[in-house]
């Protein structure tokens, strides 16, 4: 596990400083990388790959929809307050990232008429937006350059708040890493639509907690692992509090040689009483080598919750697929259809229009007999 | 010239030395006919219905079969639909994420092209199919979901019945099509297959109740047994087994 170590040590960065965070974050932090659940966490994926991507230079990326009433940018804010949102021992990394570059504050008070979209160029700053109480509004981010990048996005919704969150990565050759860490509080509401194409290697982390009684979280991701790619979704969602709902539906295909790794944990604290949680990760393999690993996890500390978790691995249906042929559709172009279909039921969102004919192009150059 | 001729079918499930369900089947539609095939379970009526539409799984070990000409017997399951040869499902498969619209179009658009015909285009297309769904108690939303996703069982048949008149083939087999459908939807299907009849093309009713034949009137109405056509008839013949039962041919 050597290449979990090369994290460089600590500088505490001014924003940081005299906050409550900062009083022990040396120590979680050091705690943090030798611990078990980080091991756990970079089972399958090289860890050092995606660490050096941080010391990339980073850019600011670019915003839309900032110029809203209700929009208020801060670059390198003095002072922050991430005491509640940032969990060091979960996400070494991520933090260290926070501690490093210049970072971007985004608070939205009022709802917003306009999506609000992240264009990244490449490596990119930390970002953290905070929506204030009673807010809704919709974020989007897009990142189609095939430049080796990472992404670190901070979110916290207020209570009663609702964020519709579409997400479309569609660089095939690079290396990328996608954190996002969600904290939703009473009432609010977060809903996650990822669409990617894997690359070399794409490591995609989502951390969602459900602070507030009856925070609420819904995602989908549709995800096209093309030959010889590679894909590594981790994915948690915390119950914290009772009456706390999430729902999670992941379809990945992975072509021939390709690899997937799929690891949704749902962690129902004690106390969370009524929690109610279900999480479906359906994989099509296409060809005799592709490798997917998929491992949906349940760790309840509570009775009184109803929580329901799968994982298949399958090939195309014969049944489906000679349905179509019997109406004239060669088998080739059946397949593609039948995956076409299988990814198209996780697409859904404001990105969708664009996700859709993206995640099938490399299904045009695959051999489909 | 029958417009669907078989001779001599044997036919197995699974490989050479699979069970034999069809024993020497002869079978001879011509156009403008309405066939009924009737028997009791286990006769080998749907494993008729696949080993024309060549569904993976059987394997033909004698005899010959030929639509409009076409020997039939190397031609893989799409080939057979283009050659003009259509199955209606007992059990229609659902197929999420895929739309009915977006399946109908690829289905159109494989014909056409393998008669290198013209393509139709979309906005004519989705109208035609609108009209189409309406004349069968189809709501026009169905379009836009999975094929035959969630649909009831009636939708399903309605569905395949919605197929037939778009793509218009030669030659119809409806696999038990009146099966789990409440009165009315009964009427419904039989009318749209009563508007898909001309002097072009031919039916293959396969079915266990004469009740589908008082709304579709067959021409000829055969008995399948042990993998056999055993009696054939016209219309009466079904309302003699409706009132007799099997055995008495058996």
């Amino acid at each position: 596990m050597a290449d979990l170590e090369v994290l460089e040590p600590l500088n505490l960065p001014d924003w940081l400083n005299n906050t409550v965070l900062a009083e022990d974050a040396v120590e979680n932090y050091q705690r943090a990388l030798a611990g078990p659940a980080r091991r756990e966490l970079w089972k399958y994926t090289p860890a050092r790959k995606i660490i050096e991507l941080r010391q990339l230079p980073a850019t600011q990326p670019v915003l839309s929809g900032h110029e809203q009433t209700g929009v208020t940018v801060t670059e390198n804010p003095s002072r922050l307050d991430l005491a509640d949102l940032v969990n060091i021992q979960r996400a070494p990394e991520a933090f260290a990232q926070l501690c490093k570059q210049p970072l971007l504050h985004i608070a939205v008070t009022a709802d917003l008429a306009q999506p609000l979209n992240l264009h990244y160029q490449g490596n990119s700053w930390p970002v953290i937006i905070d929506v204030a109480p009673d807010v809704s509004m919709t974020l989007t981010e897009e990142c189609e350059q095939d430049h080796d990048q990472q992404q670190t996005l901070w979110l916290r919704l207020g209570a009663n708040s609702a964020v519709t969150h579409a997400r479309n990565s569609f660089g095939a050759t690079a290396l990328h890493w996608q954190f996002v860490s969600v904290q939703v509080h009473a009432s609010g509401h977060y809903r996650l639509h990822n669409h990617a194409l894997a690359s070399t290697l794409r490591r995609q982390d989502t951390q969602i907690q459900l602070v507030g009684s009856g925070a609420h979280a819904e995602l989908t991701s549709a995800v096209m692992v093309a030959e010889r790619l590679n894909l590594d979704q981790q994915i948690t969602i915390e119950h914290i509090n009772p009456h706390t709902t999430s729902r999670q539906r992941v379809h990945n295909i992975v072509a021939d040689r390709g690899k997937s790794t799929f690891n949704g944990r749902i962690h129902i604290h004690e106390g969370a009483k009524n929690s109610d949680a279900q999480l479906s990760n359906k994989n099509l393999g296409l060809g005799a080598n592709a490798t997917i690993n998929t491992k949906p996890e349940l760790e309840i500390y509570n009775d009184d919750v109803s929580c329901a978790h799968g994982a298949t691995i399958g090939q195309l249906d014969d049944n489906q697929l000679f349905y179509l042929c019997s109406r004239g559709v060669a088998p080739a172009v059946a397949r593609r259809l039948l995956c076409e279909g299988f990814l198209q039921q996780c697409v859904d969102g404001p990105l969708a229009d664009a996700a859709g004919p993206a995640l099938v192009a490399p299904l045009q150059d695959m051999e489909m007999t | 010239m029958s417009l669907l001729a078989v001779k001599d079918l044997h036919a197995n499930v699974g490989e050479e030395d699979g069970q034999e369900i069809l024993k020497g089947l002869n079978l001879q539609i011509q156009a403008g006919e309405v066939h009924a095939i009737m028997g009791p379970n286990g006769s080998g009526k749907s494993t008729l219905a696949n080993v024309l539409s060549g569904r993976p799984g059987y394997t033909v070990t004698r005899g010959t079969l030929s639509l409009a000409n076409e020997d039939l017997s190397h031609l893989e399951p799409h080939e057979r639909a283009q050659a003009g040869l259509f199955l209606a499902f007992q059990y229609p498969v659902e197929i999420p994420g895929v739309s009915n619209m977006e399946f109908l179009k690829a289905s159109t658009d494989s014909l056409a092209k393998a008669h290198n015909a013209e393509q139709p285009d979309a906005a004519g297309f989705i109208r035609q199919v609108r009209t189409l769904a309406e004349s069968l108690d189809l709501d026009p939303q169905f379009l836009k979901r999975g094929v035959n996703e969630g649909f009831s069982g009636g939708e399903k048949k309605r569905n395949e019945i919605l197929q037939l008149l778009l793509l218009n083939p030669k030659m119809a087999i409806l696999d038990e099509t009146d099966s789990g459908l409440d009165i009315d939807a009964l009427k419904v299907v039989a009318e749209g297959v009563n508007r898909y009849r001309s002097a072009d093309n031919g039916v293959l009713l396969i079915t266990h109740y004469q009740r589908l034949l008082d709304y579709i009137v067959p021409d000829v109405v055969h008995v399948l047994a042990d993998g056999q056509i055993i009696q054939s008839g016209d219309k009466n013949l079904a309302l003699e087994l409706e009132a007799k039962g099997y055995t008495w041919l058996t």
